[in-house]
């Protein structure tokens, strides 16, 4: 299990460095610089003088380089272009935790309520639980979240008055954009569940259990579930490192200040050192939660070895 | 035994993380009483479809900064709206100024109760290390360049290394007077003074990049002080009690906040959760509406004018009567009906209606004779015509619909795309000419520019100060943004134009100045290098319990004068 961690961990940042200068050179490469979204509107010699303070002077591989020893030697991603005396560690400290707090709650009532509706409709296949589920499910899954978020704030917040329209910092300000995060979840998941379910229900050790006199709480539990969560597990590993990002769409609607829009501005912006740290910071969560997901699968299911383990 | 554990940590971890979130969110809201006059709490709420990007008043500059920086950081002088929406200019940290007969030499005297929020005196060495701080490249300023070629020796420390930063035209006569020395007189020269806020010495050293990176690292001399800054939420400013006007100053608390969505805006208006919104959408606009007098409609014309570029090294617009045909080939009036709700100002100039020469609007003081445009659609009644004469000229096909020409947008958002196929459309009907979009994204847009790699380009300008030069000045062939490498706009006319708009600069009579910029325009204007298209008027709904609340295009909202009666 050490040896496997280890031999992940090295795959992992060497994963990252190329990840690194993959972005590097293709945000580098994209037209436009971040000085042009700054001084769109000054002089050439005006634009001149900034681009020389951030260094943008100067040719891409001696930048990669001034980058890439800065990043190691010191750990910094560098100070923003925009966000001037900001780095992208600073972002991601500020506004993370507040994409961490929605999505974590979202991702549970996503995979309890969607685990749950999965199974009762499968174990009921063929009743009308099942197909109301299967109906809800494929709506849900075809509605946006942008739109569903768009409908939940018109109809809740501003028809009704139930909770405000837009805002952040209240237990009232979670409601409508956690609902908005978790309903194409919830159906995801039910889906997912419901066919990994029957799939596992036809089983020859679940006729087994039953011929024992196992009762349906006992065989639910103990076999069914266990085995119909693999697939649900699969899909948790990205979902974990997921939420540290966030729909740029909903935190728009919502006015939220999560990750997102700074991702999708910073891109936007060519804002070189803020694309590089927040991708950097997104890389190393999905590298480390598929690890992890590695290391799951051995827990939810014992007959999956991982490779290079002694045992 | 192993596996156990670690699903047991997760699980603590996963709730730890939930149940954290849970607490520290209550905050109460302050209580507030109606006396059936003014309030006694004053408050008042707006928000901005963008966060402040840093309150550092020499590096972030787009406007929401400007706007935020112009509340907590008072100037020498100020440029406010005034009830009838007109720019005034009001004595700030300065209490007097004078100005030198020759208009080269500016002194001000500042006020002896003007302090920083840490009760140090605001000086004249504030202003000075400010003015020095903008001319040493090494910090790259952003609104510097403004002052290149107006402050004495400026652009000779900013950008050629001839003279130091200490030596630009900037000095600190005493402790509270500071004077500046001009290259040349400038008409416009105290609007530019209002958008240069001041940084002090001792914690600009101390701070070093994160100066102005966080509301506890930056000094603060305006009438309001942030409290707490919440990025990409909600800003919060309470009065300065040692604000040297604190007597006149209403308000108790303002809150900013951060609304990208502009339905979510117009619900957070509509439900009280803001107090003034801008929106031109029909459908919003009638919503509110409906609520009869809950609100009062501004409409504010825009300083900021429209227009297409049309590329002068061109193989078709290197002709002036293809140019020109090109900016006769639409209907300015339809383009606002069918794209802008009929909410706009045509132009058929490039200065906006609102924008002065001295002290009064440009277009009056020439008694309306800038409207180009005009004169050109009744010279040419046919504009396909004219094209077909140039295209001849030039030796091309003299059939309009074998040209090839492609049109860039600027950003690939539904307005630019829907813009580009109405022009497409008018193009066909009028001139027979198909013209080819090119969608592309704004900052690829500007490069193509700056490459001079286009057809016909699409753009707006803000402009920094309010006065016609503001405008023209950018088509400078050799100084302007626009300049020849540009807009491929060189030989006698543009020759003629520069001429014209330095003179034009050197004047302190404000009748001539109008006079030479009329001449320049018509050069420009004229001889389709540009078509205006139009400029923007913004509809803004105010809660009607807010008093005092008066906009301008050319000027910034006045927060000192706001105050609320009878607020829900």
């Amino acid at each position: 299990m050490a040896r496997f961690i280890i031999k992940r961990t090295l795959l992992g940042l060497f994963t990252l460095f190329v990840i690194i200068t993959v972005t590097f050179f293709l945000i580098a490469g994209a037209p436009g610089d971040p000085i042009a979204a700054k001084v769109e509107q000054m002089p050439e010699k005006a634009q001149r003088v900034i681009r020389a303070k951030y260094g943008l002077d100067q040719p891409v591989f001696k930048r990669y380089i001034i980058y890439m020893k800065n990043l190691i030697t010191t750990g910094d991603f560098g100070e923003s272009i925009i966000y001037t005396g900001r780095s992208a560690t600073d972002v991601i400290k500020a506004n993370a935790p507040i994409s961490v707090k929605i999505n974590i709650i979202a991702l549970l009532a996503q995979v309890i309520i969607g685990v749950f509706l999965g199974l009762v409709a499968a174990l009921n296949m063929g009743k009308s639980v099942d197909h109301i589920t299967r109906v809800s499910v494929v709506l849900a899954i075809c509605i946006p979240s942008f739109v569903f978020a768009a409908l939940l704030q018109y109809f809740v917040a501003f028809k009704w008055r139930l909770v405000p329209v837009f805002g952040w910092g209240k237990p009232a300000h979670y409601v409508l954009p956690v609902l908005a995060y978790a309903l194409p979840g919830i159906a995801t998941y039910a889906k997912y569940m419901r066919s990994s379910t029957l799939s596992v229900i036809n089983e020859d050790y679940i006729v087994t259990a039953k011929a024992k006199g196992a009762t349906q709480g006992r065989i639910v539990r103990k076999h069914i579930l266990r085995n119909a969560m693999i697939p649900i597990v699969t899909m948790l590993g990205p979902a974990i490192a997921g939420i540290f990002g966030s729909s740029f769409v909903i935190e728009n609607v919502f006015a939220i200040p999560g990750l997102g829009s700074y991702y999708v501005n910073a891109v936007r912006d060519n804002d070189y050192t803020m694309v590089l740290g927040l991708t950097v910071f997104f890389a190393i969560l999905y590298v480390a939660a598929l690890i992890l997901v590695d290391i799951l699968y051995g827990v939810v299911d014992p007959r999956i070895k991982v490779a290079g383990g002694e045992d | 035994m192993r596996r156990k554990k670690l699903g047991f940590v997760s699980l603590i971890l996963l709730f730890s993380v939930t149940f954290s979130m849970l607490g520290g969110c209550a905050k109460k809201e302050e209580p507030v009483v109606s006396n059936g006059e003014i309030d006694e709490f004053q408050k008042f709420v707006f928000s901005s479809n963008s966060e402040v990007t840093g309150l550092n008043p020499l590096l972030n500059t787009t406007a929401p900064d400007n706007g935020l920086q112009a509340i907590i950081l008072e100037t020498l002088i100020d440029s406010v709206a005034d009830e009838d929406g007109t720019a005034i200019i009001k004595a700030a940290a300065a209490e007097t100024w004078d100005v030198s007969e020759d208009g080269l030499v500016y002194t001000f005297k500042i006020r002896d109760n003007a302090v920083w929020n840490d009760g140090v005196p605001v000086t004249a060495d504030d202003f000075v290390f400010t003015y020095r701080m903008m001319a040493t490249p090494e910090v790259g300023s952003t609104n510097a360049w403004l002052f290149d070629g107006v402050i004495k020796n400026f652009g000779e420390a900013l950008y050629e290394g001839t003279k130091t930063p200490e030596e630009i035209g900037v000095e600190a006569i005493d402790e509270k007077t500071v004077q500046f020395t001009l290259t040349k007189p400038c008409a416009y020269f105290l609007d530019l003074l209002t958008g240069a806020k001041p940084v002090r010495e001792d914690k600009w050293e101390e701070w070093g990049s994160t100066y102005g990176s966080s509301h506890d690292k930056i000094v603060m001399n305006g009438p309001f002080l942030i409290d707490s800054w919440d990025q990409n939420v909600q800003m919060t400013l309470v009065k300065n009690e040692d604000y040297w006007d604190a007597a006149n100053v209403k308000l108790d608390v303002i809150e900013r906040k951060v609304i990208r969505e502009p339905a979510t805006a117009v619900q957070a208006l509509l439900s009280g959760q803001i107090d003034v919104v801008g929106t031109n959408d029909p459908e919003w606009r009638q919503v509110i509406e409906a609520e009869g007098d809950k609100f009062r409609m501004i409409q504010m014309p825009d300083n900021a004018p429209e227009f297409l570029g049309f590329n002068c090294n061109n193989k078709y617009f290197k002709n002036p009567k293809i140019r020109i045909a090109f900016s006769l080939g639409f209907d300015r009036e339809k383009y606002i009906e069918d794209l802008r709700y009929g909410l706009s100002e045509p132009l058929y100039s490039l200065i906006p209606s609102v924008i002065n020469c001295g002290d009064m609007p440009y277009k009056e003081r020439v008694g309306g004779r800038n409207e180009i445009v005009k004169e050109l659609m009744e010279q040419y009644p046919d504009p396909r015509a004219l094209l077909v004469e140039g295209l001849v000229e030039e030796g091309f096909d003299p059939d309009p619909s074998k040209m090839d020409v492609k049109y860039a947008t600027r950003g690939t958002a539904e307005y630019s795309k829907k813009s580009a196929e109405w022009l497409q459309q008018q193009y066909e009907e009028v001139l027979g000419v198909s013209i080819i979009i090119d969608m592309m994204e704004w900052n690829i847009m500007w490069e193509k520019v700056d490459q001079n790699d286009y057809d016909i380009c699409t753009a707006g300008w803000g402009p920094y100060y309010n006065d016609p030069n503001a405008l023209l000045e950018i088509f400078h062939p050799t100084d302007g943004y626009f300049d020849s490498t540009k807009t491929g706009w060189t030989g006698p006319d543009a020759e003629k134009y520069a001429e014209l708009l330095e003179k034009a600069s050197s004047s302190t009579d404000d009748d001539e100045r109008a006079e030479l910029f009329l001449e320049a325009e018509k050069l420009l204007v004229g001889t389709g290098v540009v078509a205006p298209t139009y400029c923007a008027v913004s509809t803004i709904y105010l809660a009607d319990y807010v008093k005092g609340y008066y906009v301008s295009p050319v000027a910034g909202v006045d927060y000192t004068k706001i105050y609320t009666v009878g607020r829900p």
